[in-house]
Parts: C-alpha cells; sequence; structure tokens
C-alpha cells in the first residue's frame, strides 16, 4: 500500500511541478504564433525528459550517487569544474525568471509593480529551504502545482480541433516565418528538458535513500508524472491557439496571458492562472535554488541533506542563501520577465550536452550501475537526446538572435 | 591570455583553429544582428497590432468582469507604454516616408487610446471604454494594412 501512495504522490510531484514560467510562456508564445504545430516539440521534450530522469533515479538508486557527485568522480575535476560553471550560471538565469514569474502573479493580483515582490518572494522561498525538508518542498508544493490542470481542463472545456491537435503531434515545416518556429522549438526543448529537473530528481533519490527496489517505482513515476506534465504544456498551447491565434495576438508579455483561462472560465479563470503562475513557479526556483545548492555541495564534496539543520550543512545551506537573493535581482531590477525567460530557456537548451552525454556514459558504466546499466533502447534514446541537445547547442545562439523578437 | 608560437604574437595554429567556431557564431550572430530592414520592420509592425489587440482583449475581459481593474489598468498602462517603445523603434528607419508616416501616426493614436482605456478602466466608465475598443480596433486594422515591401 505504502508502494502505491509512494507512486501516486511521484506522479503527482512530476505532473504538479512540470508547468513553471518556461514552459508556460514558450508553450503560449507557440500556440499564439504557430497554432498547434509546435505540440511535437512538447511530446519530445516531455518524452526525453521522461527517460533522462528515469536514468538519474536508476544512477542514484543503485549507486548512490547523485549527478554532479558522479561526473566529478568519473570524469575528473577539470571536466567537473566547466559542467558546473555551465549549470550554475543556466540555473540562476532560471531562477531569476521563476522568481520573476512569481513576482508577475503578485502584480497581477495587487497592483504593485513585480520590482518590489522579488526580494520579498526571495525571501519566502529562502525561509520555506531553510526551515522546510524535502518532502516539503518536493511534494508539498508539487501538489499544489496540481492547479496547473487548470489548463487541461480549460483546453477541453473550448472543444479544440481534435485531428487538428493530433496534427501537430507530427513534427512539420512551418508555413511561415521559419527562424521564429524554430526559435520557439528550441525554447520549449530548453524548457521542457532543464538540466535541473534531472540533478533535483537524482539528489532526491539519495535524500530518500532509494535503493534496487525503488526502480518500479522510479520507471513508473518518470513516465507517467513527466508524460502527463506535458499535457499541462499543450493545454496551454491548446488554450493560445484558440484564444490568441485568430485574433493574430502574438505572446510578447505575461500580461497577456491570463487571458488563456479568463477566456475559458471567466473570473474563475482569471484567480486560476494566478495561483497556477504563483505556485509553479515557486515550486520551480525552489528546486533550482536546492539543486545549485546541491551541485556545489555534492561536486565539492560538503555535506548536504535538505532534512538537515543548517547548522549541519552550513556550506551547502549558505550556497542557496546567497544565490536566492542574486536570483532576484534582475526582476528588481525591471528586467523584462519574458525575454529573461525566453533566453533563459535557449541557453538551457544550449547545456544539454555537458549533462546528458556523460549521463549516458554512466549509464553504461558498471561500476555505478552494476547490471541495471541501460539496454539497447534507453542506450538509443539517450544517444538521439544526446545527438539532439548537440545540434540545440549548435543552433540556439543564432536562433536567439534571428528569432528571438 | 592567448598561448602564442614562440618568439612571435601570432596565436598558435591550435589557438586559431579552436577559436575558429566561436568566431563562425559571433560572424553568424553579427550578420543576424544587422540594422533596421523592411522585414524587421514588418515584424514590428504585426507585433506593435497584437498589443493594440491585447489591450482591446484585456478591456472586454474587464467589462465583462472576467478580470479584475487592478490587473486590467495594470496590463493596460504597461501595453501603452510598450507601444510609445515601438513608435520610438530605429526600426521605422528602414522604410520610405510613405509607408513611415501612417505606421507612426497609427501608432500614436494606438497608444494613445491604451491610455484613454487604462483611464476608462480606473473610472469604471463603460461607455466610454466601448467606444474606444471600436476605436481601436479600427486603428489596430489600419496599421496592419499599410504595407511594406519586403522584398530586396
Amino acid at each position: 500500500m505504502s508502494r502505491l501512495i509512494e507512486i501516486a504522490l511521484g506522479i503527482v510531484t512530476g505532473i504538479g511541478g512540470f508547468l513553471e514560467a518556461g514552459s508556460l510562456a514558450t508553450a503560449a508564445q507557440a500556440g499564439s504564433e504557430f497554432r498547434y504545430d509546435l505540440i511535437w516539440a512538447v511530446i519530445v521534450g516531455a518524452v526525453c525528459l521522461a527517460f533522462l530522469v528515469e536514468m538519474s533515479g536508476r544512477l542514484s538508486a543503485i549507486s548512490k550517487h547523485t549527478i554532479p557527485d558522479a561526473l566529478r568522480e568519473r570524469f575528473g575535476i577539470r571536466f567537473f569544474a566547466v559542467a558546473l560553471i555551465i549549470m550554475e550560471l543556466v540555473m540562476f538565469m532560471v531562477m531569476a525568471t521563476e522568481l520573476g514569474g512569481v513576482a508577475i502573479a503578485l502584480e497581477f493580483a495587487s497592483g504593485v509593480s513585480y520590482r518590489w515582490w522579488a526580494l520579498p518572494v526571495g525571501f519566502v522561498a529562502w525561509i520555506l529551504l531553510w526551515k522546510g525538508t524535502f518532502g516539503l518542498i518536493e511534494k508539498g508544493v508539487s501538489v499544489l502545482g496540481l492547479i496547473t490542470l487548470a489548463f487541461v481542463v480549460g483546453a477541453i472545456h473550448l472543444h479544440p480541433p481534435l485531428a487538428e491537435v493530433a496534427r501537430g503531434a507530427v513534427p512539420r515545416l512551418p508555413a511561415h516565418d521559419h527562424a521564429r518556429y524554430w526559435f520557439l522549438a528550441v525554447s520549449i526543448l530548453g524548457a521542457s528538458i532543464s538540466p535541473y529537473l534531472f540533478a533535483f530528481y537524482s539528489a532526491g533519490a539519495v535524500e530518500d535513500k532509494w535503493d534496487v527496489s525503488h526502480l518500479t517505482i522510479n520507471r513508473i513515476t518518470a513516465g507517467f508524472g513527466m508524460g502527463f506534465g506535458g499535457i499541462v504544456a499543450i493545454g496551454a498551447l491548446i488554450l493560445a491557439a484558440i484564444i490568441l491565434h485568430p485574433l493574430d495576438v502574438q505572446v510578447d508579455s505575461f500580461a497577456q496571458l491570463p487571458l488563456l483561462l479568463t477566456g475559458a472560465f471567466g473570473r474563475v479563470g482569471f484567480a486560476l492562472f494566478v495561483c497556477s503562475l504563483a505556485i509553479a513557479c515557486f515550486g520551480a526556483a525552489q528546486e533550482i535554488a536546492l539543486t545549485a545548492a546541491y551541485m556545489l555541495a555534492q561536486g565539492l564534496g560538503w555535506r548536504w541533506s535538505e532534512n538537515l539543520p543548517p547548522a549541519e550543512d552550513a556550506r551547502f545551506s549558505l550556497a542557496y542563501t546567497i544565490l536566492i537573493p542574486l536570483a532576484a535581482v534582475p526582476a528588481a531590477a525591471g528586467v523584462d520577465i519574458l525575454k529573461l525567460t525566453n533566453i533563459s530557456m535557449v541557453l538551457s537548451a544550449a547545456s544539454l550536452p555537458v549533462i546528458v552525454a556523460p549521463l549516458l556514459i554512466l549509464m553504461n558504466d558498471r561500476r555505478y550501475v552494476r547490471d541495471y546499466g541501460n539496454g539497447w533502447f534507453s542506450n538509443t534514446v539517450v544517444a538521439l537526446i544526446t545527438a539532439l541537445a548537440f545540434v540545440l547547442a549548435v543552433v540556439s545562439f543564432p536562433l536567439l538572435i534571428k528569432g528571438g523578437g | 591570455m592567448l598561448a602564442t608560437s614562440p618568439g612571435t604574437s601570432i596565436p598558435s595554429a591550435d589557438v586559431r583553429r579552436r577559436a575558429r567556431p566561436v568566431l563562425l557564431v559571433t560572424a553568424l550572430a553579427l550578420a543576424a544582428c544587422g540594422g533596421p530592414t523592411p522585414e524587421k520592420a514588418a515584424q514590428a509592425r504585426d507585433r506593435a497590432a497584437s498589443t493594440a489587440t491585447s489591450a482591446g482583449l484585456v478591456a472586454s475581459a474587464w467589462d465583462s468582469g472576467a478580470a479584475p481593474g487592478i490587473y486590467a489598468s495594470d496590463a493596460l498602462a504597461g501595453m501603452a507604454k510598450a507601444l510609445e517603445k515601438d513608435s520610438a523603434a530605429p526600426v521605422w528607419s528602414a522604410l520610405p516616408g510613405p509607408a513611415r508616416d501612417p505606421i507612426l501616426r497609427e501608432l500614436g493614436i494606438l497608444r494613445a487610446t491604451t491610455t484613454a482605456l487604462d483611464s476608462a478602466v480606473r473610472r469604471r466608465d463603460r461607455p466610454t471604454l466601448d467606444a474606444l475598443r471600436g476605436s481601436l480596433g479600427d486603428h489596430g486594422r489600419a496599421l496592419t494594412a499599410v504595407e511594406i515591401d519586403t522584398v530586396p
């Protein structure tokens, strides 16, 4: 029975934790500009993420290593240092967008500029990390994140043309604005396959003391949690395609996004949107802050655990204590959060090879995964993801400039 | 500091080989940035029209009770600011006068109308809001009707 509860909680965590500022904004931009044509990018992103998350969990359950810890041990400190710098930079930017997302939700509710909310939001995020446990951060906020299912219900409520939605699941060349189309495809993939997600999951497996007996739970949680999570992003894309595309409205500000749910549910939709944005971004900001601190601590051999009192893992706690207020600075300074989101998602996509390629090697190294290494199917999928990651890394910067708007 | 061949200030072949991808990406980036072009002007025109349509949607949402006044006013003020920024964008310099002048005129009207919508929401003045929404739609269509020749 407890296993069933664990599986259910894992799936709920996957669904509730999938949507955040990046996946919401990129899905809405895709729907408003290209109708259903980019649904395939969300599906590819969710499938890739499910595979990578499953592998991260398996690596940690079998080897008792987290990804950063295994990276440093297997590839040496020089490679790890490069990976650490890239990952920390990307996580910092994504965390800044998430804190900005919460601040914007509060601006919608209060009328007080998001700039004033950024630091208080950062403070609340910090205090919850300081006082809370891993279970609270992972499960608590993600369960609240189920409110984002409002996007799925809203999409169903507006009766989308199912044949066209299904056609969108198949990749195709765009009829117009090629650079913008591929830029959004890369942004969606960057938002879905965020390296922080599987680094966080791997740390969680160690925090929760997973072992071989958790492999089935791991597989079900990763597959269903991330798969259903992708449906939430598709819901947002469909809403934008139905409500904004016919009017030629392009999403270039977060202020347009409440229209997705007010169009479906009226006044209740506005409240649902504000809560969804605030909770989803807050949850993501906390997970990223933890992951950024985990990467430093696990890679540099510091004592770490969100379940320990801060005095017992002082350097780990100090890491997120410094990172959170720094990440609140861009929003407090009035940086355009949507532009920051797009840049962060592209950088996130570009950083993928740094972590995905070594993960493929680790998952075939018997010293780490013993007899639980990847089979030919998983290896083929990760090889494809690695190739995709390299392509994304190469094309993302020119696309950012050419199609970033 | 770049590694150099012994006795010279010329970067070694190894450094030059390693720098090639960086130079390629930089060249691509610079080529993509470029200056104002009619194509970019057409994109900016469409973006401004989209902002104006969004302002109309926000006003409608407030009018129907779907969006609270605090959000509607805040969003409309932000959209008016975005339209003001669009009016001052250097991208219009790529256009000849007969295309540029009507665009700048429509942008000015759209910005003023969006600001007036914000005021109407603050005053809860629904009749004025209705009239302004109609005007916003007319001028948004007039903006997108301005033809820009994007063929070089």
